[in-house]
């Protein structure tokens, strides 16, 4: 064999091996990078190809395929600088542009000849072995484009790698760039040497054309391992076995061809061989499915096993809504398909404003340090995950400065995690969650290919994810008291039957629980304090229950409580741990400061006590009624000396408000024995409560108040001053303007009309138009600064009643305002310090004479 | 992963940004930091004795709030705990305890305590001073395994004992003087076997005070030439050469041999009063520009200048920083009572002089913190390096003594002890630290001379001659910074007699004899000139 026989064979092999990179290529998912090394490999075969044409004299001639062997090397450095740039993710547009333009350049003059001057090919004999052959060799001289051109190529090739390398992100990658620059300069080194210097005498640019590609092969297998080596050992076997149908085709063929000819047949060989051909077609077809259905199993066990994990996780994750199944099945598919130690979840908690672990976002159902861990939003990692959307690296965190304000005890947990790689969860442009990894079971690193398959399959499980906390917040909704964010009345019914029929013998509690006059409370504070009071007491029965049972809100002021395993002595021992509570909870502080709020409960347990569910509730209820019977703020268990026939099934709050109507006669004695203590003390106070009473119950009248309204409001008109009894009597007398310290005093005699009051509970139904009379329409009044609405009904009446007759009356230090002046007054003042309605109307009673305006006593 | 891992992987572009990557950080994100392990520090403050005194057992919710509710504070409000070392009253276990001299106070000496959160932001610190010394462009250091530095600071208990400790394990550097060795010995021996195995093995960097740095420099200038003939053995052939080669130009071409001529420095760090102004002479002795940072026993090290060297930056993750500008400062002078408002750092402003004011991070114990030192802003942020962040110098510390580049420190004593030498007749005094134009420190006496002085002919140049003898003679003749510095150290300006009792009699207080109120010196100024 001569040196060119041995050159005609690496060119051969070279053209193969080139060839059978670009068809293993084509297997693969042609991504841009795929693209780039399948030009880069059909570059380097088309240069092998014309090397090759041009020694062996291929038509249209040596210039022509030398032309092309050029053209082809100015191309390469251009490929090569798309290769770097995509491979590090870096873009620098100004670069790309230079190297279109040198492209170009090069071109026209390589094409218009000024590079390579004269390339002849031409045939020498040489003696080989004591044998003379003929050898042929190449010979050209090289233009001024020449330069031009290696200029070129060398700073592309040099200005793609520093720029590459310097704007590198994944310092992983930084090995596969030098192994991609030493590549390609390898191959230009010998290529120069070979025609500046030995005339294409010896192939050292084909075999650094091979290493080249070997270079490239193994940074983008770095880059993309399983699936490269999946690509070549899939394409590998397909080659083979196309290789063994060919072979076995042939042999057939010749076979078949041979048995004809010799039992002259040879007509038939037309017909009989293209039945042979789509014989083979066929088996070929049967073969390659059965090939392509075990191909996997045979050659990739892990990656096949990975695939199918995959695969199920699509399928379950599909048919999942529930938010605990859809996070324990993606923990358990990202673990299984990346291999690391651990998973966790942290998932967006929209009321607290965090992410938080817990334990049912566990993989193994442990939590961190045995308790929950939340990631506020202001944490670092979260941060870089909201600008950065994509996977954030342990490494990335340590040496960010950003990650400088983290925490020791944050430092301490991602010690304690073992955190590694955290992903984002987004869906709708919304991250809702945080996947957390630990390191793989293998402590190797992830690859760009693993965060790329972490990323889509946290997309797909974000929207699962999305869609489930909908679902989950719907159904809480749908059982939820949105004030207290207690269970509602429908799913208290629910739990109770699903509690009696798992109970069986075991005792089974129901407590009935009743705020008591919390009416007066809403109407002395107002709504706003109302709503307050019930979210306090559903925090405190939330809290003193835990998880013994379920508590429920079942209507207005009305809570029950379900306690399972529970007799009637623990649980009553238990309600009045609640009741002791609220009772704390709302005492203290004084005057108007003071919450007068209690509660009462009933208790009945099954099935001690009561046969059903529905018995259940019904004879708590009556306990419950008892209890407030006999005097409020008591627990009552019920037993059989309560049942009661057919119980009355008046609200609670018509019990109390008709009491008073009924009993207001007998009040009357008291209501006059404490005017006449006012009347010794201070007389104009006495006629001024007197003639409050009047307007005031003339113009809850007039705005068509029932009459239990009015007669209250007038028993509030004589009371709403009572207070004054303990202000001193220099002060309530005196001549002159009080000063700042003495209107202060003066102020302090709503707290005491309430601190009397107080003590007398038949009359405390007075108190909310005791209390708030000095309130302002706009705020601005006092002891409470409340407004609107919030100021009940009957303190609005008593303040323009207050404020009319104290204009209307003569003072030690002011005579009487006339009646225009004083209607001037209230009509200015209206939506500021009056209710505006009740103004007007009180304006219009006055104006038409129907209230008698004569001060008291003249 | 250790910087001594990532030095053998070679991983010199995520070692800048890990250490050094803090001057790339917006200002935003500066404070966004500060911010956040200052919310850290209320945290564990708030569960600590010393925590709920200082914030009035409140634990405020957002800085603007800390701000408002903890006040001022100075070493008193701490020492009952610090100085019997009660750990329990701590936010954080201390692992070392500093110690620093404090002027003026009941106790001798300062602690401060330094958890194990601190020691690591600390060792960041010191690492990122390494890398910035011997960079002279943005991400390229030549910092390596194995390094020789020489290491002329103060060993523990003071802050600049720590260097050594916190480096222990992390990077492989090679001490000069060797740790082991040293034991309990004064500084200047400490300085001078460092100086001989240095002779032997050669530096790479060196770590020292700025005054000492110039006096270990002038020393070696000024030694006579001399070759360590038994040494030389073991010496490398580039040492022997660089030795040979200095004996020459000395010896026989009897030329200046200085520093650089023997050692090739990568990188050169000092701190200190006044230091700044040494800069030119260190760069011109040993060959490399020297790198500027800033530290103290209470705070740790907070401030390094960058590759630039023109201006120290303060990490993010040692200290929460407040500035109490000059003129809050004033207002304070003339109004005791009052407290000063502090502005954060995205609300400074270039060519203005703060006070710093800090609250410790990770554990530590000083919260809002002052401890006198003064800084003037150079610049908010640094085009030319690329640093969007507040620069600064240190200008000096707020006391009653006046330090002079760390050389002179001069009491009220010290100057009564002068002027009853000097028998010079001075009626009244007061002495300011000032700068001349090239920002070099001098003391200014404005001195009252009495009616005898005119008698014998005493004017303001035999006052400042006789004065300047007298300084020499008291304090070793270390006085004489004009020949090692070219400093001028003293200034003195008479003033018409009885103008400095006028204005206390005016103002109803006594006038400060050490570092009176700039606004209070101005006055006196202003109504000297008018007379």
């Amino acid at each position: 064999m001569n040196t060119q026989s041995i050159l005609w064979g690496l060119y051969i092999m070279a053209a193969t091996g080139y060839g059978l990179l670009v068809f293993f290529l084509t297997f693969s998912r042609r991504d841009r990078i795929i693209k780039i090394v399948i030009a880069m490999f059909v570059l380097h075969g088309l240069w092998v190809l014309s090397t090759f044409f041009m020694r062996a004299g291929f038509d249209p001639g040596a210039i022509f395929w030398n032309r092309v062997m050029v053209a082809v090397l100015v191309l390469l450095p251009l490929v090569v600088h798309f290769f770097l740039t995509s491979f590090s993710g870096v873009s620098h547009r100004v670069l790309t542009r230079l190297a279109l333009g040198g492209v170009a350049v090069c071109l026209v003059l390589n094409f218009a000849g000024f590079v390579i001057l004269h390339p002849v090919v031409y045939e020498v004999n040489q003696e080989i072995n004591g044998l003379e052959a003929a050898v042929k060799m190449f010979d050209s001289h090289l233009g001024w484009g020449a330069g031009f051109l290696l200029l070129y190529m060398v700073l592309l090739l040099v200005s793609s790698f520093v720029v590459s390398l310097k704007g590198l992100r994944d310092n992983t990658l930084a090995g596969g760039i030098k192994l991609v620059f030493v590549g390609n300069a390898a191959f230009l080194t010998c290529f120069i040497l070979n025609c500046v210097f030995w005339g294409g005498r010896y192939p050292i640019d084909m075999i650094a054309g091979l290493f080249n590609a070997v270079c490239v092969i193994v940074a983008v297998s770095k880059y993309r391992v399983l699936e490269f080596k999946f690509i070549f050992k899939k394409g590998g076997v397909l080659l083979f076995f196309i290789e063994v149908i060919a072979i076995v085709y042939v042999y057939a063929a010749i076979k078949v061809e041979a048995l004809l000819r010799a039992n002259d047949y040879s007509d038939s060989l037309y017909y009989i061989m293209p039945v042979m051909i789509i014989l083979a077609l066929l088996i070929f077809n049967a073969g390659f499915s059965k090939f392509n259905q075990n191909i996997d199993k045979m050659f990739m066990a892990t990656e096949y096993q990975q695939r199918q994990w995959l695969r199920d996780f699509s399928v379950s994750l599909a048919s999942k809504l529930g938010l605990d199944e859809i996070t324990q099945t993606f923990i358990e598919a990202v673990k299984n398909v990346l291999r690391v130690r651990d998973v966790y979840l942290a998932l967006y908690d929209e009321e607290k404003r965090e992410y938080a672990i817990n334990s049912r976002a566990f993989s193994e159902g442990a939590l961190v340090n045995g308790q929950k861990y939340a990631f506020a939003e202001d944490h670092p990692i979260l941060t870089w995950l909201h600008q950065n959307n994509t996977c954030l690296k342990r490494e990335e965190i340590e040496k960010q400065p950003v990650f400088k304000a983290l925490w020791e005890a944050e430092w301490e947990l991602i010690n304690d995690i073992d955190l590694e790689l955290v992903a984002p969860l987004q869906s709708r442009s919304r991250m809702i969650g945080m996947l957390i990894l630990a390191k793989k079971q293998d402590e190797s690193a992830f690859t760009m290919e693993d965060l790329d398959l972490l990323l889509s399959l946290g997309g797909s499980t974000a929207v699962a994810l999305d869609n489930a906390f909908s679902y989950e917040r719907a159904k809480n909704e749908a059982n939820t008291d949105s004030l207290t964010g207690l269970y509602n009345h429908r799913y208290f019914y629910r739990v109770l039957r699903k509690l009696i029929d798992e109970a069986e013998e075991s005792p089974l509690s129901l407590v009935l629980l009743d705020l008591d006059m919390f009416k007066l409370y809403n109407d002395m504070y107002g709504h706003l304090e109302g709503d307050k009071a019930l979210e306090t007491v559903a925090e405190i029965l939330t809290e003193r229950v835990a998880k013994q049972g379920v508590v429920a809100r079942y209507g207005g002021e009305e809570f029950v409580i379900l306690l399972p395993r529970h007799d009637a002595k623990q649980t009553e021992a238990l309600t009045e741990n609640i009741r002791q509570e609220v009772q704390r909870m709302f005492s203290g502080g004084t005057g108007a400061e003071n919450r007068f709020l209690s509660i009462s409960a009933g208790i009945c347990t099954y099935p001690a006590a009561a046969p059903s569910g529905e018995e259940l509730l019904r004879r708590a209820d009556i306990a419950l009624y008892s209890a407030k019977n006999s005097g409020k703020n008591r627990i009552v268990v019920y037993g059989p000396s309560l049942a009661l026939p057919q119980k009355q099934e008046e609200e609670e709050e018509i019990f109390w408000l008709t009491v008073p109507g009924n009993e207001l006669v007998s009040h009357a004695s008291t209501i006059f024995a404490l005017t006449a203590t006012i009347e010794t003390k201070d007389y104009y106070t006495y006629g001024h409560s007197q003639k409050v009473a009047q307007y005031a119950s003339a113009l809850a009248a007039a705005i068509g108040l029932d009459d239990w309204h009015i007669k209250s409001i007038k028993e509030a008109a004589l009371l709403h001053d009572i207070g004054k009894i303990g202000i001193p009597e220099e002060i309530l007398k005196k001549v002159g303007r009080l000063n700042e310290e003495e209107l202060e005093v003066m102020r302090r005699h709503v707290d005491m009309s309430v601190t009397i009051i107080k003590h007398l509970p038949t009359l405390q139904y007075v108190l909310p138009a005791v209390i708030g009379h000095h309130e302002f329409w706009d705020g601005a009044g006092y002891p409470r600064g409340i407004c609107g609405e919030d100021i009940p009904i009957s303190a609005r009446c008593l303040s323009i009643a207050d404020s009319f007759d104290a204009m209307m009356s003569t003072r030690p230090y002011r005579t009487a305002c006339s009646l225009d002046y004083a209607l001037h007054e209230i009509r200015e003042k209206a939506g500021s310090q009056f209710d505006p309605h009740l103004a007007d109307a009180f304006i219009v009673l006055a104006q038409s004479g129907s209230i008698d305006v004569t001060p008291y006593g003249q | 992963m250790t910087l001594n891992d990532l030095l053998k992987q070679k991983k010199h572009k995520e070692i800048w940004q890990k250490y050094c990557g803090f001057v790339d950080l917006s200002l935003q994100d500066y404070m966004r930091i500060q911010s956040r392990l200052m919310l850290e520090q209320i945290e564990l403050m708030s569960a600590c004795e010393l925590g709920q005194r200082l914030m009035r057992n409140r634990k405020p919710a957002t800085i603007e709030e800390y701000r408002r509710l903890v006040p001022l504070t100075t070493y008193s409000d701490y020492a009952d705990i610090l100085l019997k070392k009660q750990t329990s009253a701590l936010p954080a276990e201390p692992v070392v305890w500093i110690e620093t001299t404090w002027e003026g106070g009941k106790d001798p000496v300062k602690l401060a305590p330094y958890s194990e959160g601190m020691l690591k932001a600390h060792r960041t610190a010191v690492i990122a001073i390494m890398l910035f010394a011997t960079s002279k462009r943005k991400g390229s250091f030549s910092l390596r395994r194995f390094d020789r530095l020489m290491y002329g600071m103060a060993p523990m208990p003071y802050l600049t004992g720590l260097i050594p400790y916190v480096l222990d394990g992390e990077v492989d550097v090679e001490f000069l003087p060797d740790q082991g060795m040293i034991g309990p010995m004064s500084l200047s021996h400490r300085n001078s076997i460092g100086m001989n195995q240095a002779m032997r093995r050669g530096i790479d960097l060196f770590f020292g005070v700025g005054t000492l740095l110039m006096k270990i420099s002038e020393q070696f200038i000024t030694a006579p030439a001399r070759l360590p003939f038994r040494s030389m053995f073991h010496n490398s052939v580039l040492m022997n050469y660089n030795l040979t080669k200095a004996w020459l130009r000395k010896k026989i071409f009897k030329k200046t041999v200085f520093p650089k001529d023997i050692w090739d420095l990568k990188g050169l760090v000092y701190a200190g009063t006044d230091a700044f102004f040494l800069k030119d002479k260190l760069e011109n002795y040993w060959g490399v520009e020297p790198l500027e940072v800033f530290g103290g026993a209470e705070l740790s090290c907070i401030a390094a200048e960058a590759w630039g060297k023109n201006g120290l930056v303060m990490f993010p993750d040692v200290c929460f920083y407040e500035f109490i500008p000059e003129s809050e400062l004033a207002e304070c002078e003339s109004s005791p009572l009052y407290v000063p408002k502090t502005s954060l750092m995205n609300e400074l402003q270039s060519g203005v002089a703060y006070e710093l004011v800090f609250s410790s991070f990770k554990g530590g114990a000083f919260l809002r913190y002052r401890a006198g030192y003064m800084f003037l802003c150079v610049s908010t942020e640094n085009e030319k390096d690329g640093i969007m962040l507040p620069q600064f110098r240190y200008l000096n510390r707020l006391s009653s003594v006046i330090d002079i580049a760390g050389y002179v420190r001069i009491t009220e004593k010290t100057i009564e002890q002068v002027i009853e030498l000097s028998k010079l007749p001075l009626t009244n005094w007061f002495a300011v630290k000032e700068y001349n134009v090239e920002n070099r420190p001098y003391l200014h006496l404005y001195v009252e001379l009495g009616e005898e002085a005119f008698m014998q002919d005493i004017n303001g140049s035999v006052v400042q001659e006789q004065l300047i003898l007298y300084f020499n003679y008291l304090d070793l003749n270390e006085w004489d910074l004009e020949s090692l510095f070219g400093i001028n150290p003293l200034v003195t300006t008479v003033l018409p007699e009885g103008i400095i009792k006028g204005y206390e009699q005016e103002k109803g207080q006594k006038f400060q004899k050490i570092n009176p109120p700039a606004a209070a010196v101005a006055e006196i100024l202003r109504k000297a000139s008018s007379l």
